[in-house]
């Protein structure tokens, strides 16, 4: 059903995680050749310069 | 603005207060089209500048979401849970005024709304969304939607489609009509048809539905084949331009399609028709000849008129797909590049993202992702970077992709309506 919420499954929350977790995170992604999750195909697209940026404002944006 | 109403727009968005009224001004920002991009867009601004004066003029006292309306059409969902109200867009002080907007004067930079009065601007963010282009099918004319709903814009005529699909016989055949690109949710007919196919094999099993699609090519469409290969054998029948699929005309009387060399009767009809930019953008003069609004890629402001940004559907942004998931980055980005030209600063060339899932089943999900670099001259996608879902994933991929979409689902509006 559209009210299917395995937590293992779903998209975790990101609140609260600092820089650093989220940059190591974000970096590993992009790195893995192989991956094909959204957030694989996702961070592809940026440069680690910009994934730093992301970081950065996601850790610091959201109190 | 309350400091409560401050705060909430704060956590809803994420976006701290950059600019204060030294830098913007006491600027008007007017914004016409209370979806995913304008709430988005006014709800940013107001965000970005606390003291701008941000209006957002909307017809719908209650917004009814397109994305998983697919899913009440499948009968596994229910219409109510669509609707969202603009309270939460108030609290952020936003000023949210319910009514249409009948005409825009670029160069008087007036609003007029449908019972007289105006608003005057100095930057008017468009995101009105997308009008059927009456006329472009035959015999698809206003009258035509109540035997053949198209069901593009979620509501009653979702409501509609879905009532017919209980009320018809098992043993009917349900057609579907597809239009060349491009249109609202390049992937939304296949994920109707997963849907519809889904519920005949489930409620109706000798039903049948047939697709008529005016292209040979669609988003997603490898994982839509293998999922109908997989799960409809018997319920689902595609046929692209290439196989006659290509409607010229339809006859609501009869519930026919006609394709080149074919008539196809129908016992319930959905024609999803070629579509344009909303009528406003016709009467602000920012759309081109093709029906859409050309704008800058870095500030969405129309190239053809100054001071009116458009985003959305409306907005010619290829190759960033018509989605909910872009007009929401695009209204983001919008007030961004909005409170930096007010503030006299460069606007920025940015990287948005896109993901769009479809559900094929009840519990199965497929995504496509696409990144998109923003400046110069043009919308570029990323080249290595994107692309769908796994082929011939095992059944936990899809089920883990539907559960994100049910999260993604909840995230975007209540980022969007708060």
């Amino acid at each position: 059903m559209a009210g299917l919420d395995r937590s293992a499954d779903a998209i975790p929350s990101i609140e609260g995680l600092d820089a650093g977790t989220l940059k190591a995170s974000l970096v590993a992604y992009r790195a893995d050749d192989v991956g094909d999750t959204v957030m694989h195909r996702i961070a592809r697209g940026y440069t680690e310069a910009e994934l730093d940026l992301i970081a950065d404002y996601l850790a610091g944006g959201e109190r | 603005m309350t400091r409560r109403g401050l705060i909430a727009g704060l956590s809803a968005t994420g976006v701290l207060p950059l600019f204060s009224e030294a830098q913007t001004g006491s600027a008007r920002i007017v914004v016409i089209g209370g979806g995913f991009g304008g709430a988005t867009a006014a709800r940013t601004m107001k965000a970005l500048a606390p003291r701008l004066s941000v209006t957002l003029v909307e017809p719908r006292e209650t917004y009814v979401a397109c994305p998983f309306s697919n899913l009440v059409i499948g009968g596994m969902r229910e219409i109510m849970d669509q609707g969202f109200r603009y309270t939460g867009v108030a609290a952020t002080g936003v000023e949210v005024i319910r009514a249409r907007a009948n005409a825009v004067d670029p160069t008087t930079q007036i609003v007029t709304l449908e019972g007289g009065e105006t608003l005057s601007y100095d930057r008017l963010i468009l995101s009105p969304g997308v009008d059927i282009r009456w006329g472009a099918l035959a015999g698809y004319g206003r009258t035509a939607i109540r035997r053949m709903p198209h069901a593009w814009k979620a509501g009653a005529q979702t409501v509609l489609l879905r009532q017919q699909l209980r009320e018809m016989e098992d043993g009917g055949t349900v057609v579907m009509s597809v239009p060349p690109a491009p249109y609202r949710c390049p992937p939304g007919p296949y994920e109707r048809a997963s849907l519809i196919a889904n519920y005949l094999k489930r409620e109706k099993p000798r039903s049948k539905l047939v697709v008529l699609d005016a292209k040979d090519g669609f988003s997603k469409k490898p994982l839509f084949l293998e999922a109908w290969s997989e799960r409809y054998p018997d319920h689902l029948e595609w046929r692209g331009a290439s196989d006659d699929g290509r409607v010229s005309r339809v006859d609501p009387e009869t519930l026919t399609f006609e394709t080149d060399f074919d008539t196809v009767q129908a016992d319930v009809a959905n024609v999803i028709p070629p579509q344009k930019a909303s009528q406003i953008a016709d009467r602000a003069g920012v759309t081109d000849a093709t029906g859409w609004c050309p704008v800058d890629p870095v500030t969405f402001e129309s190239t053809r008129q100054p001071n009116i940004h458009v985003i959305g559907d409306a907005a010619i942004m290829a190759p960033m797909p018509k989605s909910a998931f872009a007009a929401n980055a695009q209204g983001k980005v919008c007030a961004i590049q909005v409170a930096r030209l007010l503030a006299g600063q460069a606007p920025q060339p940015t990287v948005l993202a896109n993901t769009c899932y479809s559900y094929v089943g009840a519990e199965a999900a497929v995504s496509v992702v696409g990144v998109y670099r923003l400046g110069g001259t043009a919308i570029s996608e990323v080249s290595d970077a994107g692309g769908i879902s796994p082929l011939a994933a095992a059944p936990a991929i899809r089920q883990a992709e539907a559960a994100q979409a049910n999260h993604w689902f909840g995230a975007i509006t209540s980022e969007t309506f708060g």
